[in-house]
């Protein structure tokens, strides 16, 4: 006896091919004494025939390839390799997961070693000098020896002499980091008091991250890592002499979206009084109308004043250092 | 495939050249899984690429117990289901707030035809069902329309899809069920009875 009802519940396993060849042929039997299921799985084998042509069509167009192969390119080139690959480059190039025991036992003891090194060396410099408990046996109500202090600070190096390094924390995001030539610089020097102090700006990105992620959230984060990437983009591509004007089609489209999202973004900040989110958004959106608007064929002029204007606001440097992520070890480690 | 496994070993040595081949071979797949699961092709750019970016950061991990394709398309899938998650928080309740389907034509999208010799009206044929496709799957959950797309494009069983997604085989079969309607309603496909007399003989031949 033909049931509507428990046939209608086959559809989808015969539509999709889930049933066995003798539980099919069997299906098809019964669907061929029932018009009304026969027609609906007609229907629906149908749908999926046409879906299928039709998705055909939806995909883009050859030249659109080389394009996403260059921005996948470009990402790659931001990504750090896995702790994977720095542990085979720092143990001479061997791969732990397919070496043999013996060679992961010695690598394993060696990163042991090292990271016992590296303890035992933070505790020396946390340690107080040998001369401090002199110091407070010899003057037991003690005051702050400023001039004990600045002869320590305030030596002047000898030339040749390598100078000191240090990590500091800034309260505030230092946009100054990538300042020279649109790179974040590995070091910065000043000179105070005499004594040249270098600021290891790379450990310090680590502080950075932390307070960008304070700072904002991680919507607006991965916003500022994808404006980065398409004013980048569109700054390599329209320095370009011999660029066509199709070349900046994707930024064109990008940009208009991401117009709306900072516009999104930017309300959001508003609302929510945060300030620092909302200027650094509203210094990104005059960027985003002007790509957004640009005409199919832009004159070389407009471009480069998109360029200078870059250029002097240093935007792109500033949204990298904005859209810095706090790694899962800074956490761990305060 | 020995080709794949070289770039695979490359790649896992920290050849970035040797990834983007690895990532040439499947970059349309992958593409083609997002825009239909995004409906919206800057959307479907991101998400494949963060697919691809992922995937690098992971294959020092790949063993090649499975293809390199399997082991993608469980990056693939995670990847998906981390975008539905994020869309959930920072839209809840809206539905796609900030989809720029009403506020661009198709051709700004790149829903460009495949060959550029077809007819004008073929081509706004082709663009009208295109739309209805993506207006059809617009109707769909995000998690119904990944689990349409792994059994129909994909080709996945029911009791991987349910493994991938953490749901029900009956979830599996419901959400495919609601999925083949909706496209049947927006496509307009219908038959009628009459129509049928033979068709199932003939299927069954």
């Amino acid at each position: 006896m033909h049931d509507c009802g428990k046939t209608k519940e086959l559809l989808v396993d015969l539509v999709f091919d889930e049933l066995g060849p003798e539980a099919r042929r069997r299906a098809l039997l019964e669907l061929e004494g029932c018009p009304d299921c026969l027609a609906q799985y007609r229907s629906m084998t149908e749908a999926l025939r046409v879906f299928d042509q039709v998705t055909e069509t939806a995909m883009p167009e050859e030249g659109y390839w080389p394009g996403y192969e260059t921005r996948l390119r470009e990402r790659l080139r931001h990504e750090r390799p896995s702790w994977m690959w720095r542990l085979a480059d720092w143990i001479g190039g061997f791969r732990p997961l397919t070496a043999p025991a013996l060679p992961v036992a010695a690598g394993l003891a060696l990163v042991l070693l090292a990271i016992g090194w590296w303890t035992w060396q933070r505790r020396q410099a946390v340690a107080p000098t040998p001369s401090a408990p002199v110091v407070a046996r010899e003057t037991p109500t003690p005051k702050p020896n400023v001039e004990s202090h600045d002869k320590v600070i305030a030596i002047t190096p000898k030339p040749g002499e390598i100078s000191n390094r240090r990590t500091t924390v800034h309260p505030t995001v230092h946009l100054a980091a990538a300042r020279s030539n649109g790179k974040a610089p590995s070091v910065r020097r000043e000179e105070r008091g005499g004594k040249i102090i270098e600021d290891d700006v790379v450990s310090r990105g680590s502080d950075q991250s932390l307070i960008v992620a304070s700072l904002f959230t991680p919507e607006t984060i991965k916003h500022f890592e994808k404006a980065q990437l398409m004013l980048r983009s569109f700054r390599n591509a329209s320095a370009e002499k011999s660029f066509a004007a199709t070349d900046l089609a994707y930024e064109r489209q990008l940009s208009r979206r991401l117009l709306y999202q900072n516009i999104l973004l930017r309300r959001d900040a508003e609302l929510k009084g945060n300030l620092p989110a909302e200027e650094a958004l509203s210094s990104l959106e005059p960027f985003l109308l002007d790509i957004a608007n640009l005409p199919d064929k832009p004159a070389p002029g407009e471009l480069g004043g998109i360029r200078e204007r870059l250029r002097r606001k240093e935007l792109i440097a500033s949204l990298q250092i904005s859209s810095a992520r706090p790694s899962a070890r800074m956490y761990q480690n305060p | 495939m020995i080709q794949e496994d070289k770039l695979i070993e490359r790649a896992q040595e920290g050849d970035q050249e040797a990834f983007c081949l690895l990532a040439r071979t499947y970059q349309r797949r992958i593409y083609a899984l997002a825009l239909h699961y995004t409906r919206d092709p800057h959307e479907a750019d991101d998400l494949s690429q963060e697919v691809w970016l992922k995937a690098y950061r992971a294959i020092c991990g790949f063993r090649g117990e499975a293809g390199f394709y399997t082991w993608l398309r469980r990056i693939t899938v995670n990847t998906f289901l981390n975008h539905q998650r994020e869309m959930k928080t920072m839209y809840s309740g809206e539905k796609k707030a900030f989809r720029l389907g009403e506020l661009v034509s198709l051709d700004e999208l790149g829903l460009t035809p495949a060959e550029p010799r077809q007819a004008p009206e073929e081509l706004l044929q082709q663009k009208m069902m295109v739309e209805k496709v993506m207006e059809g799957l617009s109707e769909l959950t995000a998690q119904q329309r990944l689990i349409f797309l792994l059994k129909h494009r994909e080709g996945m069983t029911y009791d991987e899809i349910a493994r991938a997604c953490a749901v029900s085989t009956g979830t599996v079969k419901k959400a495919l069920f609601r999925a083949i309607n909706r496209l049947r309603e927006y496509l307009g496909v219908k038959f009628s009875a009459a129509e049928d007399v033979s068709y199932a003989a003939r299927e069954r031949r």
